[in-house]
């Protein structure tokens, strides 16, 4: 039972020893091995990823961007969405202005033909007109003329003085007389009414046209937007109506009107639409002013969608924003205007009418203030986003340093901690949570190295004891014994600890000892026994100690007492070696330098070392008392194995073949065996006789057989040597075809460059006979210039000799003279004079045709020279050109030969490319001839093989029957 | 006037026109302009040689109706003759009441004024029989010397006593 408990206390051990060397060796697999928990989503998987500061950093970045951004956003919004419900007011009341302006001339008309309606001469017509009777031609002209003054001053169209029976009084342009003139029923309403009416109407360019009206000419539409104003004319007295006024101003291409709002607020768009019967919407007048002041006109809506929502909306005035006119936007204002309104002493009410309006005006702010407004905005919040972006991006990661830093750190520590770096330890720099961390941790590494340190001493003495289990005899006792001993008297402190051991047949002897440096080792001796109280082994075994602070106080005999002194015992501890009552040894202690008082922890630690070591011991003792029980058996099996050795030499004849040995037979148990023994042999006797017989025929046969099957395999061998030979031929064969095939394109290829070089060289040398030519040519003609100077040289020296003679005889002339003058005496002195001059001349202009002369002489020697180098040049001109045409044609015949090699050469390269594919198809041929043969070779083998084994095994049997002795 | 300044220098110190011969390369002669007739430049040919006359003589020459004596001067002072080989010759006719001689030279010079105080005394200067045709010698800067010829010396004819001319 024990032996098996301390088996599995080995196994564990062994166990938790490999647990703690596979930690050291690989602590950081075991590290990374640790499996994290990580979420599954992608974002949340690499943010748990993230080191702490990236964490905080980006969550702190996050924050400052959403919260920058969300207020700059804001910001933007609100300045967008303030600037354009300013826009739309502004556009609105823009629009109001454009509709007063609109409204300024009709009510200029109507006060106008107000007052014409008071004119006497007006009054008279009508008068005239309404009581049936013919207007006299001056007052019908007084009052065209007042009209037409109307037209002219207010630039109108219409001034027509309608009877009451809707025909026409009077008009101002083209005589209408008499016509039925009631546009929009105005007549018959100013009638009904009784008070002046103001009208927004269309009006067609045919009408206009009879009317005659300026402007009808240059109308580019059918029709046009009128205004009209109807004005009673009432007979003074009775008021009753006795004609109607009309005047009518067409708005189309009246600048006018949209010029006046467009200047007024300096710029923008401004339109007057109206609507047509059909539903459709005409311009009819618009202008639009640029920044730098230039007015556009007439330029139309691109979309009129806001022209419909007016109409839609009479009451209201309809803005639209972002309309874009000619590429800039616009916010776009359109208000109607009542088709009729009556004039009455509150002012002016529009009428109601089932039409839907007519006359629409449009007014369109330009939105680019607004936009620039946006875009500075947008760009300062823009950048001030931008630096506090920065700004936040600097303050986390300054932040992040201070948080991560001693994380870091800490981390680092830690991990170098779980790496086996057992001085690992955390800086604490700050005084927070991570300091305390730290502290923390440093405290954990303490205790965890302290503890280790406790389990490497435990485990390292359970080691040794471990050593003492497995020892199977005193000497493999002893080394670890000694250790054991070693450390636990440093722990206990003593200068000597020795184990004396009981061996099981009672005697004793010092199995190991540790003496502390220079005290004598007990081991050298002898009765040593003498001291440790024997004769009270029973005590030893109930476990009974023995404790001596001082053996000088203890009983003991002098001659023991001379012992200790020897071994400079002053105190002593004996502790008996015990399990089940069974004493192994004793342990014993000693101070040697002075005498000391025994500690009870010493006690208990001796004790306690004391049981381990009687476990081990007691298993050594089992061990011991087992190996002389074999020993025992062994003298047994000693005299049956003599027996046995006599049979055997007995019938040694069998077994080397002899069968007809015979075994004597005895008593006992090995008699026995000899008996059956030779019953055996005589049975085999009988068996080998007739296995000798038949293995003889076998042989005979098979020895036939396999020569026959030798040559067989020979012979194949051969074949198939020999196709092997020719296939090797053939692919060396089929290798210089290649080769041939090769080089016959690279001979091609250099025959084709050199048919190009060449060319390129003719084409050249035909260059080279041309430029040749060409200096020939120049040359001679060079000579030839040079041949005519020479030549007109000559002349300059005849004429030189000419003058030169001329000179001769001036100077001859003028010594006559002086010779005339000397003669002549006094009077001549003066002539003297004169002549002496002209002789001098004559001298000068000898030297000087002298000079000349030597200049012509050196320019014609240098001529000459030049002529003959002429000469020679063109002689050698002459020779370059042969030279080259004949070169010229060498490379003509290069250039032929080349091609004719080249196409050689190809020839040669389709012909052994022919070649090599059939010696290809041979070489496939041959190697499934080859293989084949291969084949053939090797089943031959085997058969031989076979057959040898055959033979062999029939030779093996025949010498093994052969062992055997029959007869 | 102002245009002959050497006139009038000339006529301060009495200065003579002399003509000027050059008689071989080494020398030059002058003879006074008062009895020289004309210098003229004649072919070979108009030259007519006189057989029996002495070496120097080379012969008539027929000036405008004249017919002058034409000696070779270099012949004559024993100098080596004039090339004959030559075209033309140059000849300066000295005539003195009447008589006349022509005088072959290299070259005729031209006009030359001297000082007749500068004309020093020939002896010891040249060899002694040039002696009696000339005047006598005349220095001038840098190193030339011009014999001055006496005219009358050649005209007197007592000279060509073995020469076979006689002057008229």
């Amino acid at each position: 039972m024990t032996k098996e408990l301390e088996i599995i206390e080995k196994v564990q051990l062994e166990k938790s020893l490999a647990l703690q060397e596979e930690n050291r060796q690989k602590p950081g697999s075991k590290l990374e091995q640790e499996k994290i928990n990580l979420p599954q989503a992608p974002l949340a998987r690499w943010f748990a990823k993230l080191p702490i500061g990236r964490k905080q950093l980006t969550v702190l970045l996050l924050s400052q961007l959403l919260s920058i951004l969300g207020i700059a956003g804001l910001g933007a919004y609100l300045v967008s969405r303030t600037g354009h419900t300013k826009l739309v007011t502004q556009s609105q009341s823009e629009a109001q202005v454009t509709r007063i302006n609109y409204m300024i001339k009709i009510n200029q008309m109507g006060f106008g033909f107000r007052g014409q309606a008071d004119n006497t001469a007006i009054i008279n017509a009508s008068l005239l007109a309404a009581q049936g009777q013919i207007i006299p031609p001056e007052l019908e002209q007084q009052v065209r003329q007042i009209l037409r003054g109307e037209i002219n001053a207010r630039r109108i169209e219409y001034a027509t003085l309608v009877g009451v029976d809707q025909r026409i009084i009077v008009n101002a342009n083209n005589n209408r007389k008499g016509e039925i003139f009631n546009p929009e029923n105005l007549v018959t309403q100013v009638i009904q009414a009784g008070e002046q009416l103001k009208a927004s109407a269309i009006v067609s360019k045919d009408e206009l046209v009879k009317e005659g009206a300026p402007l009808a000419a240059r109308l580019t539409t059918d029709d046009a937007l009128i205004r009209y104003t109807a004005t009673p004319v009432k007979e003074p007295g009775s008021n009753r109506i006795i004609a109607v006024l009309i005047s009518g101003d067409i708005v189309n291409g009246k600048l006018p009107i949209v010029k006046e709002t467009v200047e007024s607020f300096r710029g923008g768009y401004s339109a007057v639409y109206y609507r047509n019967a059909d539903g459709s919407f005409s311009l009819a007048s618009s202008l639009k002013q640029l920044e730098d002041g230039k007015q556009i006109a007439d330029l139309p809506l691109e979309k009129l969608n806001v022209l419909q929502a007016a109409v839609n909306n009479p009451q209201e005035s309809v803005t639209q924003q972002d309309v874009e006119i000619q590429g800039e936007d616009y916010t776009v204002t359109a208000i109607t205007l009542p088709n009729l309104w009556q004039e009455t002493a509150g002012g002016m009410i529009p009428k109601e009418v089932t039409n839907p309006p007519i006359a629409i005006l449009v007014r369109g702010t330009p939105e680019k203030d607004l936009h620039m407004l946006l875009r500075n905005t947008l760009s300062i919040q823009s950048g001030i986003a931008g630096l506090a972006i920065l700004l936040s991006l600097w303050l986390a990661s300054l932040l992040g340093r201070a948080i991560t830093g001693p994380i870091q750190k800490l981390q680092k520590a830690t991990e170098r901690f779980a790496r086996g770096d057992r001085q690992s330890r955390s800086p604490i720099t700050t005084g927070d949570e991570i300091g305390q961390l730290a502290k923390t941790f440093n405290f954990l590494a303490d205790n965890i190295t302290e503890s280790e340190r406790e389990k490497t001493e435990q485990l390292h003495q359970k080691q040794l004891f471990n050593q003492i289990l497995q020892a199977r005899n005193s000497s493999e006792l002893t080394l670890p014994l000694q250790e054991v001993l070693t450390e636990a008297r440093e722990k206990l402190g003593v200068d000597r600890l020795f184990l004396y051991r009981f061996l099981p047949d009672g005697t004793g002897y010092l199995a190991s000892e540790a003496v502390r440096g220079e005290f004598p080792y007990a081991l050298e001796e002898e009765n040593l026994d003498s001291l440790l109280s024997l004769e009270s082994s029973d005590s030893y075994r109930q476990g009974q100690i023995i404790c001596q602070d001082s053996v000088e106080d203890a009983n003991y005999s002098i001659e023991q007492l001379q012992l200790l002194k020897r071994l400079k015992v002053k105190s002593n501890l004996i502790v008996p070696i015990i399990q089940a009552q069974e004493l192994f040894g004793l342990l014993v202690a000693h101070y040697c330098q002075k005498e000391h008082h025994w500690q009870l922890t010493q006690i208990d630690y001796s004790q306690s070392l004391a049981a381990d070591l009687a476990q081990a011991l007691g298993g050594l003792a089992l061990i011991e008392s087992k190996q002389k029980e074999a020993e025992r058996t062994e003298a047994q099996n000693r005299q049956i194995q003599a027996e046995l050795l006599r049979l055997l030499n007995e019938v040694e004849g069998a077994a080397a073949g002899n069968l007809n040995v015979r075994a004597n037979i005895t008593e006992g148990q090995i008699g026995i065996v000899a008996d059956f023994f030779n019953v055996i042999l005589e049975n085999l006797r009988d068996i080998v006789t007739q296995v000798k017989q038949t293995t003889t025929e076998v042989n005979q046969s098979l020895r036939n057989e396999a020569q026959s099957i030798y040559q067989l395999t020979d012979e194949s061998r051969q074949q198939a040597e020999k196709i092997q030979q020719m296939l090797n031929s053939l692919q060396e064969m089929s290798q210089s075809i290649q080769a041939i095939a090769e080089n016959a394109s690279a001979a091609a290829k250099v025959a084709r460059n050199a048919s190009s070089v060449a060319q390129l060289g003719q084409e050249g040398m035909t260059q080279t006979v041309e430029s040749i030519l060409n200096l020939r040519d120049t040359v001679s003609n060079t000579a030839k210039k040079v041949k005519r100077l020479g030549e007109a040289s000559q002349k300059i020296s005849k004429v030189i000799a000419l003058i030169n003679e001329i000179a001769l005889k001036t100077n001859l002339l003028a010594v006559n003279a002086s010779i005339e003058a000397a003669r002549a005496g006094e009077e001549g002195r003066g002539f003297a004079v004169v002549a002496e001059e002209v002789g001098q001349l004559a001298a000068q202009s000898a030297t000087a045709t002298k000079e000349i002369e030597q200049i012509v002489e050196t320019i014609q020697l240098e001529t000459q020279e030049v002529v003959e180098a002429m000469e020679i040049g063109t002689t050698q001109v002459v020779q370059g050109t042969d030279l080259v045409t004949n070169a010229k044609e060498s490379l003509q015949k290069i250039v032929t030969e080349s091609q004719q090699i080249d196409q050689l050469v190809q020839i040669i390269s389709l012909a052994t490319i022919s070649q090599t594919s059939t010696s290809e198809e041979l070489t496939d041929l041959m190697q499934e001839i080859a293989q084949i043969a291969n084949q053939t070779a090797e089943s031959a083998q085997i058969i031989s093989q076979s057959l040898e084994k055959t033979v062999a095994s029939a030779l093996d049997l025949q010498t093994s029957v052969e062992t055997f002795t029959v007869d | 006037m102002s245009q002959y300044p050497e006139l009038l220098l000339s006529s301060l110190v009495q200065k003579e026109a002399y003509l000027n011969l050059q008689v071989n390369r080494s020398t030059q002669v002058i003879l006074p302009m008062t009895q020289t007739q004309e210098v003229v430049v004649r072919e070979k040919e108009k030259i007519t040689p006189i057989p029996n006359m002495g070496a120097f003589v080379l012969g008539l020459l027929n000036q405008r109706s004249q017919v002058v004596w034409v000696i070779d001067l270099a012949a004559m002072f024993n100098f080596t003759p004039l090339n004959s080989e030559l075209a033309t010759y140059n000849i300066a006719i000295i005539s003195i009441n009447k008589k006349s001689l022509g005088l072959a030279v290299e070259e005729i010079k031209g006009i030359k004024q001297i000082n007749p105080e500068e004309i020093q005394s020939p002896i010891g200067v040249v060899n002694p029989s040039l002696v009696p045709y000339l005047k006598g010698c005349v220095f001038q800067k840098p190193s030339s010397m011009y014999l001055v010829l006496e005219p009358q010396a050649f005209l007197s004819g007592k000279i060509y006593y073995n020469s076979g001319i006689n002057i008229r």
